[in-house]
């Protein structure tokens, strides 16, 4: 019988799954749907999709927030552990290198969130801030020490004050040493002593401008990415998966499924696939990969584009993170610009694309599994929310805000109303998402101690079964059922009275 | 040996002037360093010696390389000259340095007379650093190189903390006295034509460099159009 870990993580030793799954607070979780959900009495239902060996299937997209991922992998774990599995994956940032490994790591009807806790165990996150070292010192400090903005001001001071002081003493000791002679020596000592001072001043000043212009050269993005493009790569490589078909191939091969009940749709129209979310500069559009690829290549050459950079691409935290780019883009062949035209209405296609983060534009992409053809749905629309908002109202004081403040509230009201949008629109589609509280934890912090990712998984973990406790598949079937009669009935209504 | 030397002021100018010569040649040299990083981007030497790792700089020399073949061989010519090159601006560099120290260091009396001395003598010292940098810049320029162990590195970086410390530590302070002795007028008059000499060649260098420098965007836009005659292939990479 396994041992529950009741306390922390042993120090010392490296991370290891165990650390995780093996923890009280996660045992307790699977306790508890055990005893809410007995196999016998009461068995959990989220769906009407099952294959042969009784998993349930839904769709599954995950949100984008940086190292809060980690919560991310809580959160399926538990849905795997109560025999939930994923058609349909879709995510952003974070959000899309989990859904990439829960594609490409097995088979569907697969538990992955193991191999997924191992892959991360192995991973050192601080590598991932792969930039200049004194760009990562600088974010190190900024992340983990609160008031290291006011150390630097500090600094400046002190700068500011010694320059002074030397200068004074240049000038009086100068002075001075036409009256009292033995003074030159101290005059020279000052002088000498000032240029030093000043030399060290040019010198950082002439390192920070090095890192400003390679900054710029790098398309303003202090970390290259490397490191997570090979991380990515490999993992998809360890999976057999070398190619943008291969992944499709891994996204679309389902088990035999069959419905619990019956439903007008069937079952053959069932689908799986992927999607991960990315934001392209040049054209400035929305792009869904691997969907989009006949954006950038000629369906022949799809194979071309390497299935790792639709990821990077999904995570370019802006200036954080370099822009991901796909370069010699057949611009001049007619398949490209009729798809270019087809799709994004643009009639000059790029010959290079510029990726940021897709959560520039839509971090929650929920609205990818909307299908106003089915009017009863077979399996729900689940949704991993990472909620890292401050539970304090300093934020919601509109005067208290200072300058970052101000362009930080209009920044993310820019991006965040996009799924916003949706969600008020249509939100029955809410009762499918959990909603993982992290607002003690910072979303770029790549420098998370290996307690900080137990504790982010366990959130994720009890989040999960509380999601699942409240969960009723019955209603969210009659809900969405109503919602799409009812939004049909509008549109036909709408339709007739044009006429 | 003597550890002190009286030298002429002209010795100076000499040196200087050659310095900066060598020091104009050598910036239309780097009007052909191109790299390939995300895009076709200019760069320059100090890119090369002060990489953040031994690896960034290997990736560095690589994305030379990526460029199409001509404009590749193209800019790793003009960074070899440009390395072969410095092994003649260094006497003109470090002597220039040597001199100016060592004047300060005869105008002096007590510990600034030896300190300053000291100033000049290291200057062999960086320079030496200068070269065994140099040599293993010319190694390490080819398509494929390999990544230096960590100790190798470290040394590299130390080498170039003392190449640049050392010279400009001497010009600041042995700049710094010059200027009390001015500001105090413990200066002769037969010097300052030699401070003319000195201006002029300053003015000479500036107008120079205006005329053979061409901004980034010209140099890049030169570059493209020699580009297009070499097509280059679809990076698998993406």
């Amino acid at each position: 019988m396994i041992q529950p870990n009741v306390g922390n993580k042993t120090a010392g030793k490296p991370l290891a799954t165990e650390d995780f799954i093996n923890n009280a607070e996660v045992l307790k979780c699977l306790d508890q749907l055990n005893k809410v959900f007995p196999k016998d009495a009461n068995p959990l239902i989220v769906s009407d999709v099952l294959d042969q060996y009784g998993n349930q299937y839904v769709n599954l997209v995950q949100k984008g927030g940086g190292v809060l991922g980690v919560a991310l992998v809580g959160y399926t774990y538990i849905l795997e552990k109560m025999g939930i599995r994923f058609l349909r994956l879709a995510g952003t940032s974070a959000g899309a290198i989990n859904t990439a490994l829960m594609t490409v790591i097995g088979k569907k009807e697969d538990a992955k969130s193991l191999s997924i806790l191992k892959a991360i165990c192995d991973l050192n996150f601080f590598k991932l801030v792969d930039g200049h070292p004194a760009a990562r010192w600088i974010i190190k400090k900024f992340i983990t020490h609160q008031d290291f903005t006011v150390k630097v001001k500090r600094w400046l001071t002190w700068i500011a004050i010694i320059a002074f002081l030397l200068l004074a003493g240049d000038f009086i000791f100068l002075g001075l040493e036409h009256k009292i002679l033995f003074l030159s020596i101290f005059t020279k000592l000052f002088f000498v002593l000032t240029s030093f001072y000043f030399l060290l001043i040019g010198v950082v000043l002439f390192y920070c401008s090095r890192l400003l212009k390679r900054l710029k050269n790098s398309g303003y993005g202090i970390n290259p990415g490397d490191y997570f493009y090979d991380w990515i790569k490999q993992q998809l490589i360890a999976n057999s998966v070398h190619t943008v078909t291969d992944l499709n191939a891994k996204a679309t091969t389902l088990p035999d499924l069959h419905l619990r009940v019956d439903n007008p749709e069937g079952v053959a129209s069932l689908k799986g696939d992927v999607t991960f979310i990315t934001s392209e500069l040049v054209t400035q559009n929305k792009i869904q990969f691997p969907e989009m690829c006949y954006l950038f290549r000629k369906k022949a050459d799809i194979d071309t584009l390497q299935p790792a950079g639709f990821i990077r691409a999904s995570m370019s935290i802006p200036v954080f993170f370099e822009s991901y780019m796909i370069n010699d883009i057949p611009c001049d062949c007619d398949e490209i610009k009729r798809a270019w035209m087809d799709t994004m209405d643009e009639p000059d296609p790029p010959t290079n694309a510029r990726f940021v983060d897709g959560g520039m534009l839509s971090n929650f992409p929920i609205n990818l599994f909307y299908n106003p053809k089915v009017i009863t749905p077979r399996l729900p629309s689940f949704g991993i929310d990472l909620d890292d908002s401050k539970p304090d109202n300093t934020s919601k004081n509109a005067t208290s805000w200072d300058l970052f403040g101000y362009f930080g509230r209009m920044f993310n009201t820019i991006r965040y109303y996009y799924d916003k949008d949706f969600l008020l629109k249509n939100k029955v589609y809410e009762k499918g998402i959990g909603k993982i509280p992290l607002s003690d934890y910072n979303w770029l912090n790549f420098f998370l101690s290996d307690q900080d990712k137990i504790d982010m998984f366990i959130i994720g973990a009890k989040t999960a079964t509380k999601f699942l406790i409240d969960f009723n598949w019955n209603d969210y079937k009659n809900n969405r059922t109503i919602m799409q009669m009812t939004l049909n009935n509008e549109k036909v209504s709408e339709s007739t009275s044009h006429y | 040996m003597p550890f002190y030397f009286d030298f002429n002021w002209l010795y100076f100018c000499i040196a200087f002037g050659v310095m900066l010569l060598l020091h104009l040649i050598m910036g239309v040299q780097s009007n052909n360093f191109f790299t390939k990083h995300v895009v076709v981007r200019k760069f320059s030497i100090l890119d090369l010696e002060f990489p953040p790792s031994a690896a960034e700089m290997v990736n560095f020399i690589k994305d030379i390389f990526s460029l199409p073949a001509a404009q590749a061989k193209k800019t790793s010519f003009a960074l070899r000259n440009q390395l072969l090159l410095d092994f003649l601006f260094m006497p003109a560099f470090y002597g220039s340095i040597f001199i100016l120290s060592m004047k300060v260091s005869m105008k002096m009396v007590y510990f600034g007379h030896k300190f300053f001395a000291v100033l000049a003598w290291i200057q062999f010292v960086a320079w030496l650093c200068d070269i065994i940098e140099n040599i293993y810049l010319l190694n390490k320029i080819r398509p494929e190189p390999t990544v230096s162990n960590v100790a190798a590195f470290k040394s590299y970086e130390a080498l170039e903390v003392l190449k640049w410390g050392i010279p400009l530590l001497a010009s600041v302070c042995s700049i710094a006295a010059i200027s009390y002795f001015w500001l105090v007028g413990l200066y002769s008059y037969d010097s300052l034509p030699y401070l003319v000499i000195i201006v002029i060649e300053i003015i000479i260098y500036f107008a120079i460099k205006k005329v053979t420098t061409k901004s980034e965007d010209k140099l890049l836009q030169k570059f493209l159009q020699t580009d297009m005659e070499n097509k280059p292939q679809v990076n698998p990479s993406n």
